[in-house]
């Protein structure tokens, strides 16, 4: 085409041509960028969406650094967390009144398929006869182990530890066997036959 | 480049197409009809269906029609400045004082340096042509298909065809300023242009040809003008005088009258016979010569340019007699030459073809060559005569149709912008603070609730290792920033994922599968217990065993209950129990087995301790669940 034949009218539809095309591109993208905005808004607004994702994962977070120190603590060197809850849930407690055995692992599986290995620790009692415990010692020890109280420190810590088993007997019924008659009341002292705590963590390799 | 040149001619049309350039020129057609119509009202059409004729079929190329210049106006102007646009856009003006004949809005005017003039200014050489004419020319053609995209007047093809033929070329000792004047001597008129080295300096057109002569024959003799220019130009070459038989005139019409039998009708009109003597065509023709020349005097003189002709050249149908070469030799007073056009060309045309064509297709040529180069002459398709062919002719309301779109389409652009930005900062489009380019960005809508507590600056929070590198909150940002609007949810999320997964498998705290509490399923079982006292009234738990191992998640327990109604209050027990395993926080559930664990082992009738007690000891089987909302709402108050 030769440019001095140009005029106004060739000019419009020679941009148009141009602009035409280009504009049609730009109005498709711009609809498909709206498109994906509105999935991306309905995705975060619906229940469990991405905006629920996201707070969920801050409280995971929260979690984590929350109890990390405690729970690194108890993590790394679980005597010592187990000591001290124990001897926080009694004043006459003393510290060769129970002894703490390895964390022992145990493979699982859970119902959703996922498999765990639970870390379990026995906290045996070698004087257990001679050392029965009330009640309320019981549930003070096993919720000081379990919530990770801490008479030091202020913050509210969450603990890994679980109660495993409690295998427990009241002192005086320990002796009636047999169908013996128990008296009408037994006294607050109980036996702690067994007694074990579990963490829990995922097992790679699903 | 193929062009197709067309000259409508006084009495026959020639049409040549050219293939090539200016200077390597090849003959593809050539084609010659001669015009039937001898009156003025048909000659019109009759040339267009000649012009039809000689193109043939199947011809294609840039198409240019050759105008008569007779048909034009031509003036000389003088103008004070310089510039083609420029004087274009006077010249129309300018040349309205000129023209008495005619208003200049109802011609075509365009115009032709000529060279400088006085004072800086510019000769020109004006030519205006009515529109009339030229559109009862082009609609004639139209008419059978042919649209020439170019015209021009005759006296300019005539220029062009004698200046790609070289014919301008100086030669060895010739002195400067000297003129070459080229005439075609046609049937009608005779064009005559002069040039100065090869610049044209005047042309004319003379309104006089031999085809007088032929006009004169059929006046004296009755004859169609067909046949008169055949018998004078058999008498012409032959020298000897003609004698034919045509058909006798037709007696006018009388009206019949009422009642009168009709009169028969001839079957051949009655033949005459018609003696044309070689002095009389002599004669008429000697005449047309002295008047020819006469004329051709006349305007040498007024061009004051006699003296600096150096030859002459000459085409045209009547250019090769004897007696017109002569008196152009006579007129000018130098060599006459024959303009050889065919020599030069490229063709494949016979001898005879050359010798008939030869001298006929000057302007042709001419107005072919206009398109490959050479001069440039008069463009007479112009204004109302612009062709509009194609895209021309749809130019207008398709640029309409362009605007209209691109409206269409802006505004469309502009409304899904302004919707997607709505949605981005709905969604988290970014502020950034032009007054303080430090300020961080701050982030509209969702992600601005998220982002809103301060959350994710905290490193203790917020903080990953990726590709062994701190990942930040000024990194997520940067990383939002440079995505698009609709990722940076997701970009927020899969970030905090991999914090979430980085500090699970630091910390070894997996909330997701966190064990379930011992405590909770003992303090349950306590508050069983304590709600169902008025039922149960007093009893005794001697021993109790819980095992939060999967799969067999059990509390057993041993109750011993004294008195009469021991197996009642066991029942209650057991009816509570059974309410409990219907709640749905419960951490118990149902057994596989229900009977499981509910042993009766009764008291001895006779003990040590006391006598004919009534009583038993019960064991109680509570399985528990995988999981269960530990301290949940419904337990028993």
């Amino acid at each position: 085409m030769n440019l001095r034949n140009l005029d106004a009218y060739k000019v419009i539809v020679l941009v148009a041509a141009l602009a035409l095309p280009l504009g049609w591109w730009q109005v498709k993208k711009l609809d498909q960028e709206i498109a994906a905005c509105e999935q991306t808004i309905a995705a975060a607004r619906r229940p469990g969406g991405l905006i629920e994702e996201i707070g969920q994962l801050q409280r995971k977070v929260e979690v984590v650094v929350q109890n990390k120190r405690s729970m690194s603590d108890s993590i790394k060197d679980p005597r010592t967390y187990f000591q001290g809850q124990l001897l926080q849930s009694g004043s006459q407690l003393k510290v060769n009144d129970f002894s703490l055995q390895d964390a022992r692992p145990e493979q699982a599986t859970l119902a959703s398929k996922q498999p765990v290995t639970d870390y379990v620790i026995a906290i045996d009692w070698p004087n257990k006869k001679d050392l029965p415990v009330p009640l309320d010692f019981l549930y003070a020890a096993i919720f000081n182990c379990e919530s990770g109280a801490s008479a030091v420190s202020e913050a509210a810590q969450q603990s890994v530890w679980r109660l495993r088993d409690l295998r427990v007997v009241n002192l005086e019924a320990m002796g009636l066997t047999g169908g013996r008659v128990p008296p009408p009341e037994l006294p607050d002292k109980w036996i702690i036959e067994e007694m074990k705590f579990a963490r829990r963590e995922p097992r790679k390799g699903k | 480049m193929r062009t197709i040149g067309i000259d409508p001619g006084d009495h026959a049309a020639k049409v040549v197409e050219l293939d090539g350039s200016y200077k390597k020129t090849r003959l593809v057609h050539v084609g010659m009809a001669p015009a039937q119509a001898s009156d003025a009202a048909a000659r019109t059409e009759s040339r267009a269906e000649a012009v039809a004729v000689a193109m043939g079929e199947g011809r294609r190329g840039h198409i240019t029609l050759a105008h008569p210049c007779r048909e034009a106006m031509l003036r000389p102007l003088e103008l004070p400045f310089t510039g083609h646009e420029a004087i274009r856009k006077v010249v129309k003006a300018e040349i309205e004082g000129e023209i008495q004949s005619g208003s200049v809005d109802d011609m075509i005017v365009d115009f032709h340096e000529i060279g400088p003039g006085a004072n800086g200014g510019t000769k020109l050489l004006v030519a205006a042509v009515p529109k009339l004419g030229l559109k009862a020319v082009l609609t004639g053609l139209a008419a059978h298909k042919i649209e020439p995209e170019s015209i021009d007047l005759d006296n300019m093809a005539l220029w062009r065809a004698a200046h790609w033929a070289g014919v301008f070329a100086a030669e060895a000792g010739e002195a400067a300023g000297s003129v070459t004047a080229v005439v075609d001597l046609g049937s009608h008129s005779v064009n005559v242009i002069l040039v100065e080295g090869e610049n044209l300096v005047e042309m004319r057109t003379l309104r006089v040809g031999d085809g007088v002569v032929a006009d004169e024959l059929a006046r004296r003799h009755g004859l169609d003008l067909q046949t008169a220019r055949q018998v004078a130009h058999a008498c012409h070459a032959t020298g000897a005088d003609q004698r034919i038989e045509v058909a006798a005139a037709l007696p006018a019409p009388v009206e019949a009258e009422p009642g009168a039998t009709a009169a028969p009708v001839a079957s051949a009109a009655p033949a005459r016979v018609v003696n044309v003597t070689h002095a009389e065509v002599e004669s008429a023709y000697t005449a047309c010569m002295q008047r020819i020349a006469r004329e051709l005097t006349r305007f040498l003189t007024s061009s004051g340019r006699t003296s600096r002709v150096r030859v002459v050249y000459a085409t045209g149908g009547a250019s090769r007699s004897v007696a017109a070469t002569e008196m152009l030799a006579a007129v000018f007073g130098v060599e006459v030459r024959e303009l050889d056009l065919l020599g030069r060309l490229q063709h494949d045309l016979t001898p005879e073809e050359v010798a008939e064509y030869g001298p006929r297709l000057a302007v042709a040529l001419g107005v072919a060559l206009g398109p490959m180069g050479g001069p440039e002459g008069f463009e007479l398709r112009q204004e109302d005569l612009l062709l509009a062919k194609g895209f021309e002719r749809i130019k207008f309301p398709l640029a309409i149709a362009c605007m209209f779109a691109m409206l269409a389409m802006f505004v469309q652009w502009n409304a899904r912008r302004a919707q997607l930005r709505n949605k981005e900062i709905e969604i988290g489009l970014e502020f950034l603070d032009k007054s303080d380019a430090k300020k961080p960005a701050v982030f509209y809508g969702m992600l601005n609730s998220v982002f809103d507590r301060g959350w994710f600056e905290n490193p203790q929070q917020f903080r990953a290792v990726k590709s062994g590198k701190d990942y930040l909150y000024r990194d997520l940002v940067a990383e939002l920033l440079a995505s698009s609007v609709h990722r940076r949810l997701n970009i927020v999320r899969d970030r905090l994922r991999d914090v979430v997964e980085q500090k699970q498998k630091e910390s070894g705290i997996f909330e997701d599968v966190s064990l379930e509490s011992g405590l909770a399923v003992l303090v349950r079982w306590a508050e069983l217990l304590r709600a169902g006292e008025a039922q149960l009234g007093r009893f005794l738990v001697t021993r109790f065993d819980l095992s939060m191992k999967a799969p067999n998640r059990k509390l057993e327990f041993t109750i011993a209950f004294r008195g009469e109604d021991f197996r009642n209050r066991h029942s209650a027990l057991m009816a509570m129990i059974e309410t409990e395993l219907e709640r749905p926080d419960s951490p118990f559930v149902k057994p596989a087995r229900p009977d499981e664990g509910k042993s009766e082992d009764l008291f001895k009738p006779r003990d040590g301790n006391e006598m004919g007690v009534t009583g038993g000891y019960f064991r109680v089987v509570l399985h528990i669940k995988d999981t269960f909302r530990p301290f949940g709402a419904s337990a028993p108050r």
